[in-house]
């Protein structure tokens, strides 16, 4: 599954730990969102979209 | 989402990563302690250590869903290791059975037991699977963080 996250973050100018903090995840777990080896829960990736004021499907969309 | 005053702080979830790696020593430690009579009572350390991690790691919900993930692998992977090991232990009963009748039925001399395929008494040694289980997680868990690939 493909995202937008690593663009978002950058577009407000967060680290990843900075990221982490906010949604109660490791930084790890940011990275690996980010560089597609990780699949966000549903629970996580609605965190993710109430943080971003965004849809989950503007987020996270799959590859086909 | 509500507020947590016991929540980790994000460098404490970070550090959960480094706790794989002094899991991964221990347990190598332990599985080479196992084989070679090493380490005396380092050995015992790293057993009561890796064993107290471990029930941690998989009995406590403050961890992210990412090393969940990581942790799962490593679960998946161990139970491999007793899978396998009781496998190859069904095959050799099978084996033996098989070989007695049809020992039987041939009537030939000497004792069936004799000759019929036996396992060597390390594969009986509970404490050497479960030491190798053990480090199969920590392995897995980590090659997941590090090489693994998506989850999808």
């Amino acid at each position: 599954m493909k995202n937008r996250l690593k663009v978002l973050r950058a577009e407000r100018d967060w680290s990843q730990a900075e990221l982490a903090g906010r949604l109660e995840v490791s930084r790890q777990a940011i990275n690996a969102i980010e560089t597609g080896k990780h699949d966000p829960s549903l629970g996580l990736a609605f965190r993710i979209g109430r943080l971003f004021d965004m849809p989950v499907e503007e987020i996270f969309h799959d590859e086909e | 989402m509500p507020f947590d005053p016991q929540a980790p702080t994000e460098e404490e979830r970070s550090y959960a990563y480094t706790l794989l790696w002094f899991g991964l020593a221990a347990a190598i430690i332990l599985a080479i302690g196992n084989v070679t009579d090493l380490f005396g009572v380092v050995s015992g350390a790293a057993a009561a250590f890796v064993g107290a991690q471990i029930c941690i790691f998989v009995l406590s919900n403050r961890w992210d869903d990412y090393f969940r993930a990581v942790l799962n692998r490593g679960a998946q992977v161990a139970v491999i290791i007793p899978a396998l090991w009781i496998g190859a232990q069904g095959f050799a009963f099978i084996l033996g059975g098989a070989y007695r009748v049809g020992f039987a039925l041939g009537s030939a001399g000497g004792s069936a037991s004799d000759r019929r395929f036996v396992l060597p008494d390390w594969t009986n040694d509970a404490y050497l699977l479960a030491s190798l289980a053990v480090l199969a997680f920590y392995v897995a868990s980590l090659w997941h963080h590090y090489r693994g690939g998506s989850d999808a």
